[in-house]
């Protein structure tokens, strides 16, 4: 059955502890974050950071303040932070986006809370485990296949290169998968390995339209096939969550009607 | 490589996606008509709900709209089933409950309209 309660050993304990500010901070702000270490005994719980937000601008340099200045032993993961390289996705204030591209500015005024990305394991903090995820990527096929090799390259009129546009900008951050409710209840069915009951989620059905509206592949019908399926396409209720919260603008809620259009035009 | 996964594909899902939609569209000039019949007869005796039932202008809409309505409904508690119910073999018997009581309370209204219709 769906699943409503938490896992065992999820549910959030009331013994997060408040870090106060330093003497003499001006421009306070709360920062609430959710920490679990696999090690310890303990379920997760949520730490409360006063900080001093002058000179800080996006949320990832409130987090590195944060491990710098105050707590070391917060987790998260980053790389790039300029909106790259997909590692510092997690939810923001109720939201899943990249904290080094999401501006302090955007989050009004009240408290910040911080969570990993929902629906996944977690690893430590804000760290999830990504794997699943990954899996369902690889499974789309996410590579040309074409059945001739040029002397060259493969060639493609400039038309055929902008029906590209909007969807090969994709980092896999997870944003949109992890947000999305029939992800969730199904987005981790198949035993380890394979697909199987299984919905493929928004970033890999993105993908999957990306390859298939590419003029240069030739395995359009092997793709199609792949994709028909009552679960790994046809659990997308287009519930939108995914379009909302993409942080780079891009649309996998009209890529998946489009992968649908396509199999109602072959039949 | 991922793609020899094919032959666990279902390869299904698309003919319901398609035969959803259809039956929705029908269905809304189909409960539009409905509504208007039950309006029209309200306060009208058994025998005048009869006649009209047996009528062939009745029976042709009132026949699409049992088939519509009951392969929608089969659809939409199936979709409801597949994202709820993560237990296979559960998974299953419910999906062939649901097929059977569509089929039979279906069957059972399109035949009592046809024997009103042949029996008026
Ligand atoms: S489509 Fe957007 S939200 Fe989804 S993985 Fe790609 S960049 Fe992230
Ligand atoms: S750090 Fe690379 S996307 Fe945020």
């Amino acid at each position: 059955m769906v699943e409503l309660t938490l896992p065992k050993n999820s549910k959030i304990s009331r013994k997060g502890k408040n870090f106060p500010a330093a003497k003499g901070a001006k421009n306070l702000r709360t920062v609430k974050i959710y920490r679990f270490d696999p090690e310890a005994p303990e379920n997760p719980r949520v730490d409360s950071y006063r900080v001093d937000m002058t000179g800080v601008s996006m949320v990832l340099d409130v987090l590195i303040k944060i491990k710098n200045e105050i707590d070391p032993t917060l987790t998260f993961r980053r790389s790039c932070r300029e909106g790259v390289c997909g590692s510092c996705a997690m939810n923001i204030n109720g939201a899943n986006t990249l904290a080094c591209t999401k501006g302090m500015d955007e989050l009004g005024k009240g408290d910040l809370h911080i969570y990993p990305l929902p629906h996944q394991p977690v690893v430590k903090d804000l760290v999830t485990d990504l794997s699943n995820f990954y899996k369902q990527h690889a499974a789309v096929a996410p590579f040309l296949q074409a059945n001739e090799t040029p002397e060259k390259e493969h060639l493609q009129s400039h038309d055929d290169r902008e029906k590209l546009d909007g969807l090969y900008e994709c980092i896999l951050c997870a944003s949109c998968s992890t947000s999305c409710p029939s992800y969730w209840w199904n987005g981790d069915r198949g035993e380890e390995g394979e697909i199987k009951d299984e919905y493929l989620g928004p970033a890999a059905l993105l993908q999957a339209y990306r390859w298939l509206q590419d003029s240069r592949d030739d395995a359009r019908k092997a793709r199609l096939d792949y994709l028909e399926d009552n679960f790994r396409l046809y659990r997308c209720h287009t519930i939108m969550n995914c379009t909302q919260v993409c942080p780079k603008g891009l649309n996998p809620a009209e890529a998946i009607a489009g992968i649908k259009r396509m199999m109602v035009e072959r039949g | 490589m991922a793609q020899d996964n094919v032959s666990i594909s279902a390869h299904k899902g698309t003919g319901s996606f398609i035969l959803q939609r259809i039956t929705a569209l029908l269905l809304i000039p189909l409960i539009i008509w409905l509504l208007y019949g039950l309006v029209t007869h309200i306060g009208g005796d058994r025998a005048v709900v009869y006649a009209w039932l047996a009528d062939m202008r009745t029976v042709l809409p009132m026949g699409a709209l049992l088939l519509a309505m009951f392969a929608h409904m089969r659809i939409g508690m199936q979709e409801i089933i597949d994202d709820y119910i993560h237990t296979p073999d559960l998974r299953s018997m419910l999906s062939f409950l649901n097929s059977f009581f569509c089929v039979l309370v279906g069957g059972i209204a399109f035949w009592s309209l046809l024997s009103i219709t042949f029996t008026a």
